[in-house]
């Protein structure tokens, strides 16, 4: 039974996939303080190491086609154990939809308007997100086509406006980093912005050709990945080791754009940037949960839970956390493991569907 | 009965949208902030206590002040476009917020060009005052930081004679040094780079205060040399070269070579300058190899020799190389003298040798003076200007 | 005090929004489903709002991993 009524083309996914990947653009340089100079290190391997974890999402969802990952999650465990993993799902997307929502919303308050009360940006964020889902995955897919082609052009462009303000040395000594520092910063990489993508398991069956999935899943994860690696780059580069104590490498970066004296203070653009990205991130994790509690429930649509949901999104956002510092210590210790518990477990939910011979 | 409903429920939302459209809830207006150009930090009286100036934007009186007018006189002949307010206090964080006290606007930063600090207060450590300008959300990284020999106070009165506010001078003649390559440009994010690292020194340029009789200018003439945040030592204009040879970052300046057949001296103008660091670790003896290249033209002669022949130019090329290398050893020893890391040795070292760079760091305060550096320059004399041999009469 | 007036004219705009759809169509399942999560989205909100210390998960997922499953990197 088809909750939503919306189809999205596998190009559509490519760019909402990578939409969605890209909203942490700003948010991984949070390891900057466990991997110093050698971030981009740990965006590449975070990047290979999910690669083999979104193909398994893929060979579930193909094993299963027109299903999400709550019915999925039926089948497999059973009635009852299969709605418990389902409501933790739940509980993690609307956790997730929750810190980058409180993210944004310092950001913001701290850059823009420090006066303004956090809620208020949240509100007022969450609506529009609350808006969109309410209208379906077409009209998030299509709006993310025009996001994403904005977001790389930005990060071009700053990149290349840095470029005289870069100090290859900055890179240098490569490879001095303890093993414990690098898996450390490949869990949260791994973790972070890459595999989030479980959540396009709900998302799935309402692509248009499934089998093409893999493709656009993967150009969308490699599209997202280059664009945080350009993005980590150039911050390393022009920042050095004063990017280790900053709260925001890319918007102090930006900041220091200064060509000619007429091309200059451009970090409003980058902070464009984070509210269109993360806004994506955010409404995608939202449709998510909405839809997941709608199939749980066996309802008929989605739609009237749209708001309650996001209200209660907003509350966990503003409960989380009350200053950044909590969320990076937590994004950077146990985070790690708590996010990869719900990434890793469509593996056990693979293995186990294979071992049943599901579906018969 | 849905269509009225929804109707009156869409201009209810309308009205309701209209509300955070209008204004933001942080919004400053234009006219109750005022402009900071330039902020200087002195010593006060009390011990522990700094006095803070920032220097104002008079927007009404930009046109109308002409270029010279004397500071601060009791009825002078025109009026200044700036406002310096100055208050003392023991955190730069609270200073500021008690200028609310003074000044009937809100002072706004981020336009802020320049950060001098008084000599006696960089001689105290400066990490612990400069924080607020590096954590503050309205102070920005490119911001240029300059040392004054006098106090800050004053320096921010000389009315400079091109410009119409003395921060923006300030900003602009530290800027212009690499005409000459005789003091660095330094902004907050290289000082902040260089105050982080545990072996380089941080640098800033040296400003001060000259009076020609009745006329005050101020005058850019060397380099402060910090250990890790406390002032040791200064450069004087030669030894800066030097240093700014080292850190590759000559645009440009004027050397003077004694023409080796005795006749006058050349003017040798550097167009180009390239420097590479390459650290050498043998035995426990650490080389540093210095590879300089520099392209010059030569810009005026004092005699009437054509010194355009090729054997005179390889002469000439040859002083050059020999005119930098005292420059650079100059500033070597003073570097070595005050004992800080200036040119950031021990940071390339890190670059090729991590994990000797491990044990060498806990003593690099024995080892720096110890360190042999080998130069190796190479200069190319381009072009000799717009004629060859010089105007004189042709030697019979 | 203010806060809570918006608060709760907020929340009945949305049940005012919502509601009348799904009881013209007799949709009680969503009905009730949308009225749970309603509930629990106004006491949070009222609860936020009255500024009254909820727990936050996040420390009790802390604790779960960190304490108890001893898996953390700090």
């Amino acid at each position: 039974m088809r909750l939503e009524r919306g189809i999205i083309s596998s190009s559509q996914l490519t760019f909402l996939v990578a939409g969605y990947v890209q909203g942490s653009v700003m948010v991984v340089a949070i390891t900057n303080i466990i991997t110093k100079q050698y971030t981009w290190l740990v965006v590449l391997s975070g990047l290979a190491a999910s690669i083999p974890l979104a193909m398994v999402y893929i060979a579930l969802a193909r094993k299963f086609p027109g299903k999400d990952l709550i019915q999925i999650n039926r089948i497999v465990y059973g009635p009852y154990l299969g709605k418990l993993v389902s409501a933790l799902y739940i509980w993690f997307f609307c956790s997730i939809a929750g810190f980058m929502l409180t993210y944004v919303g310092e950001i913001i308050k701290y850059y823009m308007m420090p006066e303004t009360p956090k809620y208020a940006i949240c509100i007022l964020f969450a609506c529009i997100c609350a808006w969109t889902v309410r209208n379906g995955i077409e009209v998030l897919a299509r709006t993310s086509v025009i996001f994403v082609m904005i977001i790389i052009f930005v990060i071009l462009i700053t990149f290349f406006l840095l470029l005289k303000d870069m100090q290859l040395t900055n890179f240098l000594p490569f490879f001095d980093l303890s093993l414990k520092d690098f898996i450390q910063g490949t869990h949260v990489m791994l973790t972070l912005p890459f595999s989030e993508i479980v959540v396009f398991l709900m998302v799935m069956p309402y692509v248009n050709k499934g089998v093409e999935a893999k493709k656009s899943v993967i150009l969308g994860l490699i599209i997202g990945g280059v664009s945080i690696l350009i993005d980590t780059v150039r911050n390393t580069a022009v920042l050095g080791v004063t990017s280790t104590i900053m709260v925001s490498p890319s918007i102090e970066s930006v900041r220091l754009i200064d060509l000619a004296e007429i091309i200059t203070r451009l970090e409003m653009l980058v902070i464009t940037l984070l509210l269109i990205a993360m806004f994506i991130k955010v409404s995608v994790m939202y449709y998510g949960s909405v839809l997941g509690i709608a199939r749980l429930f066996n309802l008929r649509s989605y739609r009237p839970l749209v708001l309650p949901i996001g209200s209660i999104i907003v509350s966990l956002s503003i409960l989380s956390f009350t200053y950044l510092a909590q969320n990076v210590g937590f994004a950077t210790g146990t985070g790690p493991f708590f996010t990869l518990t719900f990434e890793f477990s469509p593996v056990i939910t693979l293995l186990i569907a294979k071992i049943r011979k599901l579906p018969k | 009965m849905k269509n009225r409903m929804g109707f009156i429920l869409e201009i209810i939302i309308c009205f309701m949208l209209i509300l955070p459209i209008s204004g933001c809830w942080s919004r400053h207006e234009l006219n109750s902030l005022s402009f900071v150009v330039g902020v200087g930090l002195d010593k006060a009286e009390k011990p522990g206590e700094i006095q803070l100036t920032t220097q104002v934007v008079k927007p009404g009186e930009l046109k109308s002040a002409s270029a010279k007018n004397k500071s601060s006189g009791s009825g002078g002949n025109g009026t200044n476009a700036y406002w310096n307010i100055k208050r003392t206090g023991y955190v730069a964080s609270k200073i500021i917020r008690d200028f609310s006290h003074e000044s009937s606007h809100r002072l706004y930063f981020p336009h802020n060009q320049v950060l001098i600090i008084e000599r006696k207060l960089a001689e105290e450590g400066i990490q612990k005052y400069i924080d607020t300008f590096i954590r503050d959300n309205e102070t920005r990284f490119n911001v240029l930081i300059v040392v004054s020999e006098d106090r800050a106070n004053e320096v921010l009165d000389v009315s400079p004679e091109l410009e119409k506010l003395p921060a923006i001078n300030i900003a602009k003649l530290v800027e212009t040094q690499n005409v000459t390559s005789e003091s660095p440009t330094v902004r907050l994010i290289d000082f902040i780079r260089r105050l982080m690292n545990k072996t380089t020194a941080p640098i800033a340029p040296l400003i001060r205060v000259t009076s020609d009789g009745n006329e005050k200018t101020v005058e850019v003439f060397g380099t402060a040399v910090f250990k890790h945040d406390k002032l040791v030592g200064e450069l004087n204009k030669r030894e800066t070269r030097g240093l700014l040879w080292v850190i590759n970052k000559v645009k440009g300046g004027m050397i003077d070579v004694a023409v080796p057949s005795g006749d006058g001296t050349v003017s040798l103008e550097i167009m180009r300058a390239k420097s590479k660091m390459t650290p050498v670790i043998q035995d426990d003896t650490i080389l540093i190899k210095l590879d300089i290249k520099a392209e010059g033209i030569i810009n005026s002669q004092s005699g009437s020799e054509d010194i355009t022949s090729p054997v005179h130019v390889a002469s000439l090329e040859k002083e050059l190389s020999a005119e930098i290398r005292k420059e650079i050893i100059a500033a070597l020893k003073t570097a070595k003298d005050l004992n800080s890391d200036i040119f950031g040795f021990g940071e390339s070292i890190y670059w090729k040798y991590p994990s000797e760079w491990k044990k060498l760091k806990m003593k690099w305060d024995e080892v720096f003076p110890d360190i042999e550096v080998a130069l190796n320059i190479d200069t190319t004399l381009r072009s000799t200007g717009n004629i060859s041999a010089p105007a004189v009469p042709a030697k019979e | 005090m203010a806060v809570i007036f918006l608060l709760t004219i907020a929340f009945v705009a949305i049940g005012l929004f919502e509601i009348p759809a799904l009881v013209r169509n007799k949709h009680w399942r969503e009905l009730a489903v949308f009225s749970v999560f309603f509930v629990l989205a106004f006491i949070l909100a009222l609860l936020q709002a009255a500024d009254v210390k909820i727990p936050s998960p996040v420390k009790g997922m802390e604790y779960l991993f960190k304490d108890i499953l001893k898996l953390s990197y700090y």
